[in-house]
């Protein structure tokens, strides 16, 4: 069972400064895309950092495409097969975007020119950026910038592939593009997605993980967790004292996420994003309770 | 108008250079106004030079030529992909190497005229200067993208090592150089390099604890102190005394085998990200 | 929506001195600055009861200590402030005006070579010292010019933060400056001329005394303590016009190229003044 996940983290736990920014964390992935949900400081990107071999977990057990990454041979191993876009990446002063990627490449082990060129010139037509490959990526928007380093992350057709925030200032046109490409992607490999956005997760994944103050609060299908939001979002002309939250929307109803639905109120279809703020604000309750 | 259309036989042997020269040039002549010949003409073309041609101009427009620096380390020895790789330091870019001219002149003319002030300069100055290039070479404070970097098969410490070396080549001859207008101390000329090389050996080995930039700046407030207490009393070359160059090489030489036994912790990302 | 498009665009001055003051606090914050200021104390301390033998070399202190390391943090302060605007794509002030707020800042190790050189000049009047050739006036000059120094050294160091890229431009910066005085004052070893006090007078710092070797007498260097003054004053603001014209476009920028001209024209009439005083070497 094991040999079939890609992923597999036992006990995982990281510490900055004494607080745990990811606390005993057991999960398995496989193939497909899975979604990482969660509020700021959850350790979603310290969880990616360390399955993409970046950091070293404090205690416990990573085991990445079979092998764990202990020797430098078995991290060059896994490192080879493994395709990594973290939450701010950067890039040096006076590379264009070909150029930039082409120099990822060359550190992913792409020796011949000819070849590396070639493989270039792939992903950067698959993030659409195939016209503006001789552009200096300080000209480069915001958006434009996310898709290189996108890019870079995909070459080689990675077996796994860790994306910390890919759509950050991507525009909605060009976010159908990535989630395309990702959905291509996840085919093949093992996605992992950390991101705010809600939408992307209810697009594209399967599965969801849900990390807040380094523990896991919810791993499964996407539609298990759309589901525990059933009969508690409603629709009303006034915000609703009793929900948890309540928000004008553009139709001039207002929609209320809470508790339970009063009786006789007008039923909305639950989004992943309601199911999201209701499982969060249930642990702020407990919490809040227990203390 | 005229009805006379090029047969097949003239097509192919335009294209394959062997037309009559007469001929030929009144097919031109046709094709440019007969839409219907140029189409045929089309089918005889062979594709494949054309997509070769095409395909070393758009290579040639995108990569672009490779820097100077690269062609110079391919030329003397290094694969194309360590070359590129090194080039791409941040401390072996044109204007890198344009402060460190300029430096070195300051402070070799400094030692030439500036008499005891000018020889503190210079000695301030010279061994800092690998220190800090090896500092600015690698590392999350210099590369933006140093933790996508991490995540590749490269081996880190092989890169932070190259690219010290490229910066220790660059900058040491630059800085004899300017050490020869050091007035009647020969020896001062060039045992400078013992600090230097020690200094470069610390910056790399505390770099598997700290940010190099860090332990550069600690490292140059350090020698501040030293060769500023020695020019205090009137002796800048005393940092330069024959006990202290014997420290530097211990020092040096400790530092190294730290490195060695530390070499993997490049690998990751340190405890201060 | 409304009240936001119905507010007005504060004044520039307003925003020069809001600016100003976030870029003093920033400054008085940098560990460098606070490096320099100890410094300065701890040579206050020492030098207490030995003033009138080191007074001569002493001068240097707040040209050192906060001139040449505020060079340092001009460096930085300018470099960090373009990093985060190109984080905020759309900065309300434009660069003139944050590079204007830079230079501004700089009066606070201005301040600091002041309060230094005053205590100086203080202590010095209660202490007995010899019956002096410079004058009262021409030695106020040249502790005027400690304090000039103290807001150059930053102001060069603003300009080289705006017009280089690569890291360690401000210790390159930093050794042109040490450099080019004591390239400048090695003159003092040649015999007086005009030509050696032009040499000497064209760095941003000059010694005044000096001895022909540690036991004879002291001397004092030809040349004009004042024009001196005038002259780094001067080159005090061709570095900010200077650091002001790589942010300008457009005609703003023709006029503070043109300033940048005049001013130079002036530096080197200051310049030709301050050499043109008698360069015969008086005995202190």
């Amino acid at each position: 069972m094991t040999a079939a996940r890609t992923v597999s983290l036992t006990g995982v736990t990281k510490r900055y400064r004494g607080t745990p920014a990811l606390d005993s964390v057991d999960l398995a992935f496989g193939p497909g895309i899975t979604g990482l949900l969660g509020p700021n400081g959850a350790g979603k990107t310290t969880f990616l950092r360390i399955v993409a071999t970046v950091l070293a977990p404090d205690a416990g057990e990573v085991r990445l495409l079979g092998r764990i990454p202990d020797t430098p041979d078995r991290l060059a191993e896994v490192r080879r097969r493994l395709g990594y876009l973290p939450q701010e990446m950067g890039f040096p002063r006076g590379f264009t975007a070909f150029g930039f990627v082409d120099y990822m490449a060359v550190l992913k082990e792409w020796t011949a020119r000819a070849p590396r060129h070639d493989e270039v010139r792939r992903v950067l037509s698959l993030v659409d950026l195939g016209d503006l490959t001789t552009k200096r990526i300080s000209a480069l928007s915001g958006g434009q910038r996310r898709r290189v380093a996108l890019a870079q992350a995909l070459l080689g057709e990675p077996e796994l592939l860790l994306l910390d925030e890919p759509t950050t200032g991507v525009d909605p046109e060009q976010r159908v593009t990535l989630r395309q490409v990702l959905s291509r992607a996840g085919e093949r490999s093992t996605v992992l997605l950390s991101t705010h956005q809600t939408e992307d997760v209810a697009a594209l994944c399967d599965r969801v993980v849900v990390l807040d103050a380094g523990r896991v609060r919810f791993d499964g299908p996407v539609v298990d967790l759309v589901a525990t939001a059933a009969g508690r979002v409603w629709l009303a002309d006034a915000p609703d004292r009793a929900a948890r939250a309540s928000w004008r929307t553009g139709s001039g109803r207002h929609r209320n996420v809470g508790e339970a639905a009063p009786s006789g109120a007008e039923l909305a279809e639950p989004t992943l994003e309601d199911a999201y703020l209701l499982l969060l604000g249930d642990r702020a309750r407990t919490t809040a309770v227990a203390a | 108008m005229t009805t006379w259309h090029a047969d097949e036989a003239l097509l192919a042997d335009y294209v394959s250079g062997d037309a009559d020269p007469l001929l030929g040039a009144s097919l031109e002549q046709h094709l440019t106004h007969c839409a219907e010949c140029r189409a045929r003409i089309a089918v005889h073309v062979g594709t494949a030079p054309l997509e070769a041609v095409w395909a070393r101009i758009q290579d040639h427009a995108e990569a672009g030529r490779p820097a100077v620096l690269e062609r110079l380390l391919v030329r003397l020895g290094a694969s194309p992909p360590d070359a590129l790789l090194v080039a791409k330091a941040p401390s072996l870019r044109a204007s890198w190497l344009f402060g460190l001219a300029t430096t070195v002149a300051f402070a070799g003319f400094g030692a030439a005229w500036g008499g005891t002030h000018g020889l503190a300069l210079f000695l301030l100055v010279a061994p800092l200067v690998p220190v800090a290039g090896v500092a600015f070479a690698y590392g999350p404070d210099v590369d933006p993208a140093y933790e996508t970097g991490l995540a590749a098969p490269y081996p880190e410490a092989r890169l932070l090592l190259l690219r010290s070396a490229a910066v220790l080549v660059t900058s040491l001859p630059l800085t004899l150089l300017a050490g020869q207008l050091v007035p009647n101390l020969s020896w001062t000329a060039v045992s400078w390099l013992l600090p230097a090389l020690a200094f470069t050996a610390v910056v790399l080995a505390a770099s598997t604890w700290a940010r190099p930039v860090y332990v550069a700046v600690v490292l140059g407030v350090g020698w501040v102190v030293a060769v500023g207490a020695a020019s205090w009393a009137r002796d800048p070359a005393a940092v330069l005394a024959p006990a202290l160059l014997v420290t530097y090489v211990v020092l040096g030489a400790v530092a190294v085998l730290v490195l060695c036994l530390r070499i993997r912790r490049f690998d990751r990302l340190g405890s201060s990200s | 929506m409304t009240a936001v498009a119905g507010r007005r665009a504060a004044p520039a001055e307003a925003t020069l001195r809001t600016l100003a003051w976030v870029e003093a606090r920033r400054w008085a914050r940098h560990p460098l600055f606070l490096l320099g200021c100890a410094l300065l104390i701890w040579g206050a301390v020492g030098i207490w009861n030995n003033l009138d033998a080191t007074f001569n070399e002493f001068r240097v202190a707040p040209a050192f200590c906060v001139g040449v390391l505020g060079a340092l943090v001009g460096c930085q302060l300018t470099r960090s402030m373009s990093r985060s605007t190109d984080a905020v794509a759309a900065a309300p002030a434009d660069g003139v005006l944050r590079t204007a707020a830079l230079c501004l800042a700089c009066l606070v190790p201005g301040a600091v070579g002041l309060l230094w050189v005053t205590w100086l000049y203080v202590a010095a009047m209660a202490m007995p010292t010899p019956q002096s050739a410079l004058s009262t006036a021409d030695q106020i000059a040249v502790l005027l010019s400690g304090v000039v120094a103290s807001v150059g050294g930053p102001l060069f160091g603003v300009m080289v933060g705006r017009w280089t890229r690569f890291p360690g431009a401000g210790l390159v910066g930093a050794v042109v400056l040490i450099g080019w005085t004591i390239l400048g004052n090695s003159s003092l070893i040649q015999p007086a001329s005009r030509l050696n006090d032009l040499v000497r007078l064209n760095a941003p710092y000059a010694f005044w005394t000096s001895s022909d070797n540690d036991h004879s007498h002291i001397w004092v260097a030809g040349g004009s303590p004042w024009w001196h003054l005038a002259y780094v004053v001067l080159l005090c603001g061709l570095a900010a016009t200077a650091a002001m014209v790589h942010e300008a476009v457009g005609a703003r920028r023709s006029r503070l190229w043109r300033i940048l001209a005049e001013l130079a024209g002036l530096a080197v009439v200051a310049l030709a003044l301050a050499v043109a005083a008698d360069p015969t070497r008086v005995p202190l």
